[in-house]
């Protein structure tokens, strides 16, 4: 597909990408655009760029050369307007346990913030965070401390304060770790209803594909560059993945799904 | 009975509970501080305080220029929120500790330069700041401290949601609209007026001793924040008037007796609450 319909406003994308982070160039010359409503994961190694492209895309980082598009609107300059579509799940270790936030206060900071000064709570308020609650299966949670809650928890709630201003777009930076596997499988159940239900697109950066393989419909596959993107059968070729991850990766297809095995795969064992 | 509140009643006793009541403020923002591991901000920064004053002294002495020493002191307090809050911006608690070990190192090479070029009169004024005594404020300390402890107190009530949504995540309020800067630079700020406060009531030496406890044991008797901020100011309150009691009827130094007060009941409770556990 082109990428050079650049007010497409059914998609995101980004053309000729270059993104430094503390001085150091942490991503060069990305280009790549995926259709909404799409449930894609962004992979790479430690450093590979994938957190930095995802805030370039929430207009939290100016790019160097380039430009980003999210349904047809550029981060940098109506950064309002992709803040009212997107909602974002930070890193687990950002977020502070020490705060004795209970959940409905945590959930409500995404509606309370929208609105600016003086932030008082009204009835719709409640109503709506309690909808967003819903939605991620955790109304029972409520007047629950936040810090008390289970790693998986924890997550479905920071998806419900994402949820609670009804965004088209959902990124999540790496949600599962800290979560149990069978919370994990539940946050991907979750998630794959808000899109086939709701419509709602969802984007996730994670070092574990695997978790995610047979429920994504595309894959971005990064390091400091945009090394393929698309399907993740098309995507994740043992060429891709060893420019990605170095020699020694190797990608196995079972039931029309694909998997990424890593490390000495020799010896019958793989990581 | 009689007698007691008759000392009480005495101005300097006046002022002293007054200076109580600010160093109870003064214990607000570093709940917040807390949250991200910076609950010694206020005591690092509080020798900034003690550089403005020396700078204060030395001015006021040389070139007679009526600006009270607390104003340099706040001054340079909030000087030092600069580099400070630029580190904290990102939540690098080890780069924040770095540019607060900086900031005490300029600090005490200043204050100590200019003690050491002023007259024994000026020495002993700078030292005012780094050992201070509640009983020893004027009217002016109170006027000054009062208008901080104001300030301090409603911009803590007017912006309680956005200094804990910048606490709890900082990333994800910036995502979604709060402007993260402006409001880790005013928290700093206010961290650094209550610093200064304390520096004042209690001596840059004891701010550690005069404003954790309280904050600590706020923290440790609630789990809502409400609560917490309310604890924090009314346990200072208590133990600030207990240890200036216990001061006058055994004629200890006002200040250190009430830091060793609120440390001790914070270590019992403590002991009582792992015990309980």
């Amino acid at each position: 597909m082109s990428v050079r319909q650049a007010n497409d406003t059914r998609s995101i994308g980004a053309e000729s990408l270059t993104v430094a982070y503390d001085g150091n160039v942490a991503l060069t010359d990305v280009t790549f655009r995926i259709k909404h409503p799409f449930f894609s994961v962004m992979l790479g190694p430690n450093g590979a760029g994938k957190s930095t492209l995802l805030k370039a895309m929430l207009g939290m980082m100016k790019p160097l050369k380039g430009s980003v598009q999210v349904l047809g609107f550029n981060p940098l300059v109506e950064q309002q307007k992709v803040r009212s579509i997107v909602g974002y799940v930070p890193q687990k270790e950002r977020v502070s346990t020490e705060v004795p936030l209970e959940v409905r206060d945590v959930v409500e900071m995404g509606i309370q913030i929208r609105k600016g000064p003086p932030r008082v709570t009204t009835a719709s308020d409640e109503k709506q965070s309690k909808t967003a609650l819903e939605m991620v299966d955790s109304v029972e949670l409520e007047g629950k401390r936040f810090n008390e809650l289970s790693g998986g928890q924890q997550q479905r709630v920071m998806i419900g304060r994402a949820l609670a201003s009804n965004p088209k777009i959902l990124f999540l930076d790496e949600p599962f770790i800290g979560v149990d596997p069978s919370a994990q499988r539940g946050i991907i159940v979750l998630l794959e209803e808000l899109k086939a239900k709701r419509g709602i697109s969802v984007l996730i950066v994670t070092h574990d594909f695997n978790l995610l393989s047979g429920h994504i419909d595309s894959v971005l596959l990064l390091n400091k560059k945009l090394i393929s993107y698309g399907p993740a059968t098309k995507a994740l070729t043992p060429q891709a993945l060893e420019e990605a991850y170095g020699p020694g990766t190797r990608v196995l297809s079972f039931g029309g799904a694909c998997y990424i095995l890593t490390g000495d795969t020799h010896h019958g064992r793989s990581h | 009975m009689a007698g007691l509140i008759e000392i009480l009643m005495e101005p300097f006793m006046v002022r002293a509970m007054l200076g109580i009541v600010f160093s109870g403020v003064a214990t607000l923002p570093v709940i917040f501080s807390s949250f991200r591991g910076l609950g010694y901000m206020p005591a690092e920064v509080s020798h900034a305080a003690l550089a403005g004053a020396a700078v204060g002294v030395f001015l006021g002495g040389i070139l007679n220029l009526g600006i009270d020493p607390l104003i340099f002191a706040l001054a340079f307090t909030l000087l030092s929120t600069i580099p400070i809050a630029r580190a904290g911006e990102r939540a690098e608690t080890g780069r924040v500790g770095v540019v607060l070990g900086s900031v005490l190192a300029l600090s005490v090479a200043v204050y100590a330069f200019i003690k050491g070029m002023g007259s024994s009169e000026m020495a002993a004024r700078i030292d005012g700041f780094l050992i201070s005594d509640l009983l020893l404020l004027t009217w002016t300390d109170i006027a000054l401290l009062a208008l901080i402890s104001i300030v301090t107190l409603f911009s803590i009530l007017l912006f309680k949601k956005e200094f804990t949504y910048i606490v709890f995540d900082p990333e994800g309020a910036s995502q979604l609209g709060l402007n993260v800067r402006f409001y880790t630079y005013f928290l700093f700020s206010l961290i650094a007026a209550s610093g200064t406060v304390v520096a004042r009531t209690m001596g840059a030496l004891l701010v550690h001793a005069a404003i954790m406890p309280p904050a600590a044991i706020a923290m440790l008797l609630t789990k809502k924040l409400d609560r917490m901020l309310i604890a924090s100011f009314a346990v200072a309150l208590v133990f600030g008037m207990v240890g200036l009691l216990i001061s006058a009827v055994i004629q200890l130094p006002a200040s250190g007796t009430i830091g060793l007060v609120s440390s001790l009941a914070y270590m019992v409770l403590l002991l009582f609450k792992s015990r309980k556990s």
